[in-house]
């Protein structure tokens, strides 16, 4: 933990920066072609959501060259969507006193392992159908 | 000679004079009754004894020599005397001429002793047997020759029958075809019987006329000309029997026809094809209505039924599309998150929400209460059981007081001064809410998608049989006007046919009539073929004896005339179709125009009258009226020579001083009769004459 951050406040977050690798950025780009969802953040959330069943940490971002997602759009606008998105990661991190650059970093990390999974997800499991991709994904959470 | 109607004439009898196969022809008598110096002449000449061909008779000038030979010629051609032996002129005047000739022969003492009748009689031996020739004239009271009542009679056999005339034959025209047959035609008569005083005349203006008619008469070209002329006649009528059956018009109207037929037969042509296409396209039409009937039922207003679903199912599929979009983007992520996790963050929020709201004394005092109130509970517990869950619920009471080491740290301090229930009450509820949604979403968007798709399926059936329609009916105004014109064609072929066979009916009729004639006319029009071709074949046939009697005439006379005269200026003599003579000397010079003396004339002449005979047939009888006239001896000689060379008979007609003396010694051993003609003068007349046995007493000639 780098102590010389100020603390983490939740209000920070709605206008923070968020992006990932590269190659994440344009899975998510064809993830979101494919699944016909209106924004960027879509598969990005869906990403970061399925790496955090992982209880593993994820490795750090290859890269930080995808665009940016605003947090208010990755997270959403409402302040208890943010709490909740912050509270998994801080939760999954197991640290506490995070700061805002560690929250942006782990966000790239889960994003990038994420969005991997989901390609995976959909081009080896689900047979590009978007059905057994969405029923697979369901699945998953009924388990 | 006729033909009768239906019948075609024999082939000619063999022509007397054209070969000797006949045999010889001999003047056996003369019989005369009026005709010129002789009132009544019986005179009966001899057998024939070919060493012995010669008759004498002798007379003084003007006692009836040439009246003798005329006889013979004019009982046997009559006025064909005239006509083709003395003259070759047939004018009027001719005809009057023989008028004149034979009222000038009419002995006058009868005459003007009231008789009327003059007659010659010849009688012939043939090897047919006998044949006698009597020709009469008759005369008015005036003398005037009634020239329709001449009459000609052809007696034959032992018992000298009257030939009989075939019927529908005019007598006269028969005989005088049967003397030209069986004894020699009247174009060969000049070169038999002849006038020695006259004969150089044959050198003159005649003589191609002459030569002609010897060269026709040996060949019988008068009486083939004639069958010739018969049979194109015949033709003819028949022809003119089958016109109306095979006439120019018949030919028009048979061409007609045919054009018509043939017009009829290509329209015929034209509607069975027109016809053919009519069917076709009113058994397609048909088709085309039956489809499109059926597929008008269901098609437009389902179709846009059907798009109005569509637009519909697809609006549905978008709001399905968004839904999962939002379900994606709200529910799922956090449902990804998993169980365990979502868990951990709510326990942890709990403690550290508990921690901040609670302290020990508030704890002890509501302990207490808790404990007072369960005691008061009934029915009681045992005081043993009682104590025993006072001192439990004391020792957890006690261990839920004690901090835990977590709670101190507080990790989730940003969410200081919020509240965290609702928070945990979210990731509590988390897995109901995904499986409600997932399954509601992504089943409607499967009921959307699968609408859609039945839709796309059933809208492009409809869009097929709309297209479907839309091509059968552009296919069926097609096949309508295709229809429309071609019964538009078929009216107009019906029309046409209907005129053709209008036209054509009629037209049948007359060639169905036509040919029925035609078939009856047949026998006549081939009998008609047949004998123009019998004619065409006579006239080859003449044609050819022509040229082959010319020939032969051609070297008969020079060589006759070689014989006869003693200057041999003439080298060759031709005979030309003609009648014509082209005469050439040894080096082949043309001398027709030779200024020749009365006496080389006179035996060229003799030349020819010989050579003429003998191509006739040797056997032909010749008479000559003074034959030696003012020939020189040598000449005589020759002549004489001759003359008893001949194996047919020869008549000489001498006077005193012509055949006398050594002429006379020199055919004496050939003269089989001698007669002499005694005339009594009249007193203001002819006179008259008559024939005795024997010869002058003494003849001049030395």
């Amino acid at each position: 933990m780098n102590r010389a951050e100020p603390a983490l406040q939740l209000v920070d977050l709605l206008r923070t920066d968020f992006r990932t690798s590269a190659a994440a950025e344009a899975l998510g780009v064809e993830l979101q072609a494919i699944l016909c969802l209106p924004y960027r953040y879509h598969p990005a959330r869906l990403a970061i959501g399925l790496s955090l069943r992982d209880p593993a940490p994820p490795p750090p971002a290859s890269d930080l060259l995808g665009k940016v997602i605003k947090g208010e759009a990755l997270f959403g606008h409402e302040e208890h969507d943010l709490a909740m998105w912050l509270g998994l990661l801080v939760e999954h991190s197991g640290k506490s006193g995070v700061s805002r650059r560690f929250i942006q970093d782990e966000v790239a990390a889960h994003w990038e392992r994420g969005m991997h999974r989901l390609w995976q997800q959909w081009t080896n499991d689900a047979k590009s159908d978007l059905h057994t991709f969405y029923s697979l994904l369901t699945q998953s959470v009924a388990e | 000679m006729l033909l009768g109607e239906d019948s075609v004439p024999a082939t000619a009898a063999p022509v007397a004079g054209a070969t000797d196969s006949r045999g010889p022809v001999l003047l056996r008598s003369i019989t005369a009754r009026n005709w010129a110096v002789y009132r009544r002449l019986a005179l009966e000449l001899p057998a024939h004894d070919p060493d012995r061909p010669i008759v004498l008779i002798g007379g003084r000038n003007g006692s009836g020599k040439t009246s003798l030979l005329s006889a013979i010629v004019f009982a046997l051609f009559g006025r064909l005397a005239i006509r083709d032996i003395f003259t070759q002129d047939r004018t009027l005047a001719q005809r009057f001429a023989y008028r004149q000739t034979i009222e000038a022969v009419f002995h006058r003492p009868a005459r003007d002793g009231g008789e009327t009748v003059m007659s010659l009689t010849l009688r012939f031996d043939t090897t047919d047997g006998p044949l006698e020739v009597e020709r009469r004239w008759y005369f008015g009271d005036d003398g005037k020759f009634v020239e329709d009542d001449e009459e000609i009679m052809l007696r034959i056999g032992d018992d000298m029958d009257l030939l009989s005339v075939p019927p529908d034959t005019v007598p006269s025209t028969y005989y005088q075809e049967e003397i030209a047959r069986r004894l020699f035609p009247p174009g060969l008569a000049p070169f038999l019987f002849f006038d020695g005083e006259q004969v150089d005349r044959l050198g003159g203006r005649h003589l191609t006329d002459q030569l002609r008619a010897g060269v026709d008469g040996l060949i019988g070209a008068p009486y083939l000309r004639q069958v010739i002329a018969d049979l194109r006649d015949y033709a003819r009528d028949r022809g003119r029997e089958a016109n109306p059956v095979r006439g120019e018009s018949s030919d028009a109207v048979e061409a007609e026809t045919a054009a018509l037929e043939r017009r009829e037969s290509e329209v015929g042509g034209v509607l069975t094809a027109v016809e053919s296409a009519v069917t076709q396209l009113r058994a397609r039409r048909d088709l085309i209505i039956a489809e499109l009937g059926r597929l008008t039922g269901d098609t437009f207003a389902n179709l846009q039924d059907l798009l109005e679903q569509q637009r519909r199912t697809e609006a549905e599929e978008a709001r399905a599309r968004v839904a999962l979009a939002g379900f994606a983007a709200e529910e799922l992520p956090l449902h990804l998150v998993g169980r365990h996790l979502r868990a951990r963050l709510s326990l942890r929020l709990g403690e550290e929400e508990r921690a901040r709201t609670t302290s020990a004394a508030d704890s002890d005092s509501g302990l207490e209460r808790f404990l007072d109130a369960f005691a008061a509970e009934v029915p009681a517990l045992t005081a043993e059981v009682h104590d025993l869950v006072v001192a439990r619920v004391r020792s957890a009471w006690s261990r839920w007081l004690t901090p835990d080491p977590l709670a101190g740290e507080m990790r989730h301090h940003y969410l200081e001064g919020r509240p965290r229930t609702a928070l945990r009450l979210r990731l509590d509820e988390a897995d109901r809410r995904v499986r409600e949604r997932a399954s509601q979403v992504l089943e409607e968007l499967a009921r959307c998608e699968r609408a859609r798709a039945d839709l796309s399926r059933r809208i492009a059936e409809q869009r097929g049989s709309s297209e479907r329609r839309e091509l059968l009916q552009i296919e069926l105004q097609s096949v309508s006007e295709a229809l429309e014109a071609e019964e538009r064609v078929r009216r107009d072929v019906d029309r046409e046919l209907e005129h053709l066979r209008r036209v054509l009916g009629p037209k049948r009729e007359a060639i169905r009539d036509q040919r029925e004639r035609l078939a009856s006319a047949l026998p006549s029009l081939g009998r008609a073929d047949r004998a123009t071709e019998l004619a065409t074949g006579l006239e080859r046939a003449l044609q050819l004896a022509a040229d082959e009697y010319t020939q032969h005439l051609s070297a008969t006379v020079t060589r006759t005339y070689r014989q006869l005269a003693h200057k041999n200026l003439i080298h060759q003599i031709e005979v030309l179709h003609d009648g014509g003579l082209r005469v050439a000397d040894r080096g082949g010079r043309r001398i027709e125009n030779l200024d020749a003396s009365a006496g080389e004339r006179h035996v060229f002449a003799i030349s020819l009258l010989a050579a003429v005979a003998e191509v006739g047939g040797m056997s032909l009888p010749v008479i000559m009226d003074t034959p030696l006239g003012r020939l020189d001896r040598e000449h005589r000689e020759n002549i004489l020579a001759y003359c008893a060379a001949r194996r047919g008979q020869t008549l000489l007609l001498s006077h005193a001083e012509e055949v006398g003396g050594r002429y006379l010694e020199q055919i004496d051993a050939r003269i089989a009769a001698r007669f002499l003609i005694e005339h009594e003068p009249g007193i203001d007349g002819p006179g008259e004459s008559r024939l005795i046995e024997g010869y002058f007493a003494r003849a001049g000639a030395s």
